[in-house]
């Protein structure tokens, strides 16, 4: 299983703020904002949360899992 | 910021150039020199030329260190990590190590030539290093001429929070400065160098080898005095550090159990002093690569 997002999409309707702006937000580099986005790195509970909380969304609405088969 | 790296890039250019004088002159005052150690004759005029090499030695010195934190600045005010910032850095970092070789060198000649000792192999050394320390002024100057260039171009930058970019490059001279370092010392117990000899080489250059490790380590601590430690990186830099100390202590055996091979066969010969700059450089290089790799890797 892996790690889906739409924090992309959340960025680019969010006045397509940008990736440093974001990581200044929740208080992380930006290279770990895109490495997310990229679905390379797992954030942690707390860094989905206040990923979600920014963008006035659900976690679930910004991760979603992908069944590999 | 603008106004610290303008001021910085100023110093960098001033001394560059004294410094880059000084280079020129070196090489003139070499010749004039060299010849009459060889030959055990009067220096003459050579004293004299001579003490300007010693006196230069301090811009120069002064020189690399100011350009070394304008290349710091400069990363961080343009947020890239590109290859000639990178190159410049790093060809620094080995001209900077140079520098320090050479005093030690010039020292050395000046003793062996009143024992009249050949100093053929000392000469070399000073020749060649000419190269790297030239090179390192020429892409300084390009640095600074595209530092010049873009500066009143460049749009307002966004705050950076947390910091990656010392990050990044704190590792680049981790990995140059670990493989000098090991190279250093594997040369060092190859030339069979005697233990007393030992003692007084290995804390002077290993401490100039780490040295622009440290540098980068003390500015980035200064960036992050007001942070508590768990703060000091995000939560990706701290799972590219734990996989990086993880790796080290896997990959760190190997170097581990050969220096405790080599101390086993002789106690009391020159791995018992070897040991400990060996080990810390290997760590260093294992270390800085293994973060870089996973920085880079997620």
């Amino acid at each position: 299983m892996k790690l889906g997002n739409h924090l992309r999409r959340c960025r680019f309707d969010h006045d397509e703020i940008s990736q440093q702006a974001l990581a200044n937000a929740v208080g992380v580099t930006r290279l770990t904002i895109h490495s997310i986005e990229k679905g390379k790195f797992v954030p942690s509970t707390l860094l989905a949360l206040k990923l979600a909380r920014f963008f006035g969304k659900t976690v679930e609405e910004i991760f979603y899992i992908i069944d590999e088969a | 910021m603008a106004k610290r790296i303008k001021i910085s890039g100023l110093l960098a250019l001033i001394s560059g150039l004294v410094s880059f004088a000084w280079l020129i002159y070196n090489y003139f005052a070499f010749e004039f020199i060299r010849p009459r150690t060889l030959k055990f004759a009067e220096l003459g005029p050579g004293e004299v030329l001579a003490l300007f090499i010693w006196i230069g030695f301090l811009i120069a010195f002064l020189f690399h260190l100011i350009a070394l934190f304008t290349i710091i600045f400069q990363f961080q005010y343009f947020k890239k990590v590109n290859f000639f910032r990178i190159l410049t850095l790093l060809t620094g970092v080995i001209s900077f190590i140079l520098l320090i070789n050479d005093w030690g060198v010039l020292g050395d000649i000046g003793k062996e030539y009143q024992l009249n000792i050949s100093t053929a192999g000392e000469w070399k050394v000073l020749y060649y290093s000419l190269l790297p320390h030239g090179l390192f002024h020429l892409l300084m100057f390009g640095l600074l001429y595209q530092l010049f260039r873009d500066l009143p171009h460049q749009p307002a930058t966004e705050p950076v929070l947390k910091d990656e970019i010392i990050f990044i490059i704190a590792q680049y001279v981790g990995i140059l400065c670990g493989l000098i370092g090991m190279g250093f010392t594997v040369l060092i117990f190859i030339k069979n160098v005697p233990v007393t000899l030992l003692k007084l080489l290995i804390p002077f250059y290993g401490s100039f080898i780490i040295f622009p490790y440290g540098l980068i380590a003390f500015y980035w601590l200064l960036i992050k005095r007001t942070e508590k430690p768990r703060d000091w990186y995000d939560e990706k830099q701290w799972q590219d550090v734990t996989k990086a100390a993880l790796t080290t202590l896997i990959l760190s055996i190997p170097g581990m159990s050969l220096i405790f091979f080599l101390n086993y066969l002789a106690l009391h010969g020159p791995a018992s002093i070897m040991w400990f700059p060996f080990y810390l450089f290997l760590v260093l290089f294992l270390f800085s690569s293994s973060t870089l790799y996973f920085s880079k890797k997620s």
